[in-house]
């Protein structure tokens, strides 16, 4: 089955080094872009898409995700929270709004 | 030189084609990283000290963490899989040094548990043992 990434935060599986689509940074560290499709097996394929990481991007990927559409607005909002770091205390503010994208910590002297 | 904040590491785990990040950890530790060796003393040996060398070999040792558990969590899913399917899976542990550093390690064995006390979240407790060893910058 073929997902189609939704994220530009995830680095590439051993399997996966030599894929065309695969981007090498500075350091060295090898990311997928954001719309990369790719082949995967069911089980890790829907588990990405029920983690906010990917979408189905074909027939097959989308008979594995039933439902995947489902609560997908808190999924996603849950991963967005996750790749900021938002202490696990602090959700509720975050989806009420009540905090910015800022680094409160970033006044700190350390 | 520099002091790292903890607040931003990201452990990440692979799942199928990806490295995605685990959500709500809130500690981790690594240990047993341990050179091999053995005892080397002879009836020889000067001195009343044992001596002991290398092997040549090196322990990798275990990664550790706990995350506030969410059972219906498709991460947290992905790594109480390994219970029933016992596989190999690569990891990344990035800090936050101004580099920063990633270092990478791979699994062979996982071992879980999960916690419960009346004035806390549930939490997941998760025991990764390395095979071969971690990369360190």
């Amino acid at each position: 089955m073929k997902i189609k990434l939704i994220r530009s935060d995830l680095n590439v599986a051993a399997a996966y080094v030599d894929d065309p689509q695969v981007i090498t940074d500075e350091r060295g560290l090898l990311w997928w872009p954001l719309g990369a499709v790719m082949e995967v097996d069911k089980v890790g394929g829907k588990l990405l898409v029920e983690n906010g990481d990917a979408e189905p991007a074909d027939a097959e990927a989308e008979e594995v995700c039933k439902n995947w559409k489902v609560g997908r607005e808190a999924v996603l909002v849950s991963r967005e929270m996750l790749a900021q770091c938002i202490d696990p205390s602090d959700r509720q503010k975050y989806r009420d709004g009540e905090m910015d994208n800022e680094d409160e910590d970033s006044d700190d002297d350390m | 030189m520099a002091k790292v904040k903890v607040k931003g590491t990201v452990i990440k785990q692979t799942i199928s084609s990806v490295l995605t990040a685990v959500a709500q950890i809130i500690d981790f530790s690594h240990d047993g990283a341990q050179t091999e060796d053995y005892d080397s003393t002879t009836i020889d040996t000067s001195g009343a000290g044992k001596t002991y060398s290398q092997t040549g070999y090196s322990e990798g040792g275990n990664f550790n963490f706990t995350a506030f558990y969410d059972p219906a969590l498709a991460g947290h899913k992905a790594i109480t899989a390994f219970i029933a399917t016992p596989a190999d899976c690569v990891w990344n542990v990035t800090t936050t040094d101004t580099a920063p550093t990633t270092n990478v390690f791979t699994s062979c064995s996982v071992g879980i548990g999960f916690t419960g006390a009346m004035n806390d979240g549930l939490k997941l407790d998760v025991k990764l043992k390395i095979t071969g060893l971690m990369t360190y910058p």
